[in-house]
């Protein structure tokens, strides 16, 4: 009997425990995450539902290609953006929901603690607001009601929709897509591009190092001779100075006038896209090409994510068809092409952010002759696993403040207001050439980029796009980058609401901003503009290395005419590398005896980048240790731990025998050269590496940093300084690659999928033809529909 | 001593089967609605079983065939080796109603 209670209260507590287990956290949460069956990770595993959908907008189809890319049919045009944005809700939701996060400072919320520094610098920037300001600036204009239709088929997809792998890994649920959320993409994306610290870093440079040093090694202009509009160029050009060269071009640095931290600017840079982002564009007339039709090609470098940054989608409706990519929570074609021509970006490196200082005692600031306080919110951010935070949002006339210590700097920056970029990227999906693109393009108030058209009927188009802001100091011009004295008031931006909407009266009007209307051709790398722009731009361009190749091969097509969409690929996937045509040279000259062998590869090199080649692992090793033997101990000792710091690639590859930081740091050019040499050899000696490939790996990471989630590795070619880009280290490159002959026939690739669906087979399908240079036709799907939406009284 | 619906059931081996297969369909049902309807399941098959032994078994046997359910359902939707690639999870997911059920089923060694 009682050996018979035993077992009974053995099991009854068993049994109990296991329940209780259970039913509380933290096994509840892990079984709903995880358990069979019902598992909230799992629900994505048997595929999306597809099929018959009700519409309030009307008919309309999807169908899906090989590859997952939506060819969007539909009797309206608010019956497809309702398709569209049902496309998008089922194959990245995650991705949108992520982001959304980010920019309004709700990461913490899912992620915990991790994302909470994250959090802070969001809700101090007020991105939401901005976005708020943009989506109240559209309204009443032809894209009010296709944005409603959009953000409606995403919460379809949201409801009728299994929920990815990450929604279950992070137990959570998605919240409703609002229009808001929409332009918090375009308003990430814009930061990315455009939202840069370089002005407090070089502040903060120039107080580390002396006045000749800081010249020499961080020039306000690169010195060569391929910027965007070159002075032989031909078409029509505007935006280029008459006589006199551009006003404003005196050095700004000195007049700062601030000790910045460096780590507090470093912990800043967290929060901005990695130095150095870049893309390649450019077209050619189609007076030069074989088939008639104006040719352009267009590869972004951007962030490598799984899944991609782009989605691709095809639509068919209101009349038009048009192919390329979007961001994913945008409903738009942002680069691509339609029947009638094709389009591309790239950053223009345009200064639409400055910082100002002022005289402050905490709570107040003098503002010109008026002591004003500060506009000062708090809000609570909220922290899985742990209390809530308060953080503090305050606001000058000038922008949002970041504070750390006893430095105070408000941020100005064009996204920080209402902008209408949305309605150009619409227009352009419904334009028919020239005449329609360029008045498009007048609504294109942010980001700045390089904007490249070439249509069906052989014209092409260069034009800089975005609001760029006219800066005076003591009724001067001047540049932006310096931090302005925001308290006498210096640098200001007329027309500029934040958080509002602005008038852009005193901004540089579209007419005078750079652009060529139907150049033979141009090519595009975030190099400098032009010599001698009419009003100062920035100064913010990227390393030449690509544009001096990019313009050498293009100059050399266009000479021998008939170009091909072939040999427009074919310059895409080029591997040659301009640094190291300026360093093999000196690296062999500098060897000395007994690392000759070693560096012998160098020698007869045509300095591409290939995955087998001997000689571009030499040289990579070689640059990476040059670089650390003339930077990392000299600027620790200046307090520069950051490799943010350090002078850019130009200046690197550039830096002359006699050049004063040679004498700094008492050593000559050959020297720093031998040593550089000598730890590339340990590299080999202790890897065993041979080739280019065994270094060159890109591994795509899924922000979640889950391993599962993330990217086979694959082996590709090219460096950051080649047009096949790829930046292995800080894991960006080509984010999408696209050559468009007029308005069709296109290819183009993705660095992975089109679907963010882990489960899907088209998750990372493109991720080895992108390592491998190759391309896929950009036609429309054709086969029976994955959804058929129904209903509705056709818009 | 008065009889007993359970004893019932567990002396006449029609309505322990006829218990057993409700059991196991109901357990199913419950299973993909909440992780304890494997827990459920579990007691609901091993209840009517003969002997505390043989309802251990039985609901090892049903938290076995969740799992294999499960797997089956994955393998039919080509998705089987992702969610094996994912580890830990894939793991719980597999054990959680094997454990389960087998709890579940020491209801037998109570009643």
């Amino acid at each position: 009997m009682d050996t018979e209670l035993t077992r009974r209260a053995v099991a009854a507590t068993l049994l109990g425990g296991v329940t209780a287990g259970g039913v509380l956290s933290p096994g509840r949460g892990y079984l709903e995450r995880f358990a069979a069956l019902s598992g909230q990770s799992w629900r994505r595993a048997t595929g999306p539902r597809g099929g018959s959908v009700e519409s309030p907008y009307g008919p309309a189809t999807i169908t899906y290609d090989e590859h997952r890319v939506p060819t969007v049919e539909a009797e309206s045009e608010l019956a497809g953006y309702f398709a569209v944005g049902y496309a998008q809700g089922t194959d990245r939701l995650f991705q949108m929901d992520l982001y959304r996060r980010r920019m309004r400072g709700e990461l913490a919320a899912v992620v915990g603690q991790p994302g909470l520094e994250s959090d802070r610098f969001h809700r101090r920037m007020d991105f939401a607001a901005a976005a708020e300001a943009t989506w109240q600036r559209v309204q009443d204009t032809p894209i009010e009601e296709p944005i409603k239709a959009y953000v409606d088929g995403v919460n379809a997809a949201r409801e009728r929709e299994p929920l990815p792998i990450e929604f279950g890994l992070l137990n959570y649920e998605a919240s409703p897509w609002t229009p808001v959320d929409t332009f918090l993409m375009e308003k990430q994306i814009s930061w990315g591009l455009t939202g840069s610290f370089r002005t407090l870093r070089r502040a903060t440079i120039a107080d580390a190092l002396d006045d000749a040093v800081f010249e020499e090694l961080f020039p306000s202009t690169f010195d060569h001779e391929a910027p965007i509009v070159r002075s032989d160029i031909d078409g029509q050009v505007r935006g280029r100075a008459e006589a006199g060269g551009t006003p404003g071009s005196r050095a700004s640095h000195e007049a700062t006038a601030m000790h910045l931290d460096p780590e507090t600017v470093a912990s800043l840079s967290r929060f901005a896209w990695p130095t150095g982002i870049g893309s390649n564009s450019w077209a050619v007339n189609g007076e030069q090409t074989a088939s008639g039709r104006g040719l352009m090609a267009n590869d972004p470098h951007l962030l490598l994510t799984a899944p991609p940054l782009w989605y691709e989608q095809r639509h068919a409706f209101d009349g038009r068809e048009v192919h390329g990519v979007t961001f994913p929570g945008v409903p738009f074609v942002v680069i691509g092409h339609n029947d009638h021509g094709g389009w591309g970006v790239t950053n223009a490196g345009a200064d639409v952010i400055d910082f100002y200082r002022y005289d402050t005692d905490g709570d107040t600031y003098q503002y010109g002759d008026s002591r004003r306080a500060f506009e000062t919110r708090e809000e609570t951010i909220e922290v899985a696993g742990a209390p809530d935070v308060a953080v503090e949002v305050r606001k000058t006339v000038h922008g949002p403040v970041i504070s750390r210590e006893r430095e105070t700097v408000a941020v100005g920056w064009t996204g920080f207001t209402g902008t209408a970029t949305a309605l150009a990227v619409y227009k352009l999906a419904k334009s028919r050439g020239l005449g329609d693109v360029e008045d498009a393009l007048r609504d294109f108030d942010l980001p700045t980029q390089n904007f490249v058209y070439a249509s069906d009927t052989g014209e092409t188009l260069y034009q800089l796009v975005g609001r760029i802001p006219r800066r005076e100091v003591d009724g001067e011009p001047v540049y932006g980058d310096r931090v302005f004295d925001g308290s006498a008031p210096e640098g200001e931006w007329e027309g500029f609401e934040p958080y509002g909407q602005s008038s852009w009266d005193g901004f540089v009007p579209f007419e005078e901003k750079p652009a060529v209307v139907n150049p033979d051709w141009i090519g595009t790398a975030n190099q400098r503009i032009v010599d001698h722009p009419k009003h100062p731009i920035g100064r913010g361009y990227a390393n030449p290395f690509r544009a001096i190749r990019l313009q050498e091969r293009l100059e050399s097509l266009v000479e021998r005419g008939d170009v091909t969409a072939a040999e427009m690929r074919s310059l895409q996937r080029d591997t040659v590398d301009h640094r190291a045509r300026l360093l093999a040279e000196p690296i062999r000259a500098a060897a000395s005896s007994t690392q000759a062998e070693f560096v012998a590869p160098l020698a007869a090199w045509d300095y591409r980048m290939d995955r087998e080649s001997e000689a571009a692992l030499v040289f990579d090793l070689i640059w990476r240790a040059y670089r650390e033997e003339l930077y990392a101990t000299a600027f620790a000792e200046r307090g520069l731990d950051s490799e943010r710091y350090w002078p850019p690639d130009w200046v690197t590859a550039t830096l002359p025998p006699d050049a004063a930081w040679f004498q700094r740091l008492g050593r000559s050019r050959a020297e720093v050269l031998r040593a550089a040499i000598e730890r590339a050899q340990k590299t080999i000696r202790e890897t065993g590496q041979q080739q280019y490939g065994e270094r060159n790996v890109v591994d795509i990471a899924h922000p979640f940093e889950q391993s599962f989630l993330g990217y086979r590795a694959v082996v590709t070619d090219g460096s950051p300084a080649t047009l096949f880009n790829v930046r292995r280290t800080s894991l960006a490159g080509s984010s999408w690659r696209q050559v468009v002959a007029g308005g069709g026939p296109a290819q183009g690739i993705l660095p992975g999928g089109n679907s963010g669906d882990y489960y899907s087979e088209q998750y990372q399908d493109q991720l080895g033809d992108w390592a491998n240079g190759r391309y896929r036709a950009l036609v429309g799907a054709d086969g029976d529909p994955a959804v058929r939406f129904h209903g509705g009284d056709s818009g | 001593m008065a009889e007993t619906l359970l004893d019932g059931i567990r002396e006449r081996p029609r309505r322990r089967w006829l218990t057993t297969i409700a059991g196991v369909l109901l357990g199913f049902v419950a299973a993909t609605m909440d992780p304890l309807g494997f827990l459920l399941g579990g007691a609901l098959v091993g209840l009517p079983a003969r002997t505390v032994r043989r309802g251990l078994a039985t609901g090892l046997a049903f938290g076995l065939g969740g799992a294999g359910v499960f797997l089956a359902g994955l393998g039919m939707a080509g998705s089987l080796g992702r969610v094996l690639a994912t580890g830990l999870p894939a793991l719980i997911a597999v054990l959680s109603p094997v454990v389960l059920g087998l709890a579940g089923s020491l209801a037998r060694a109570v009643y």
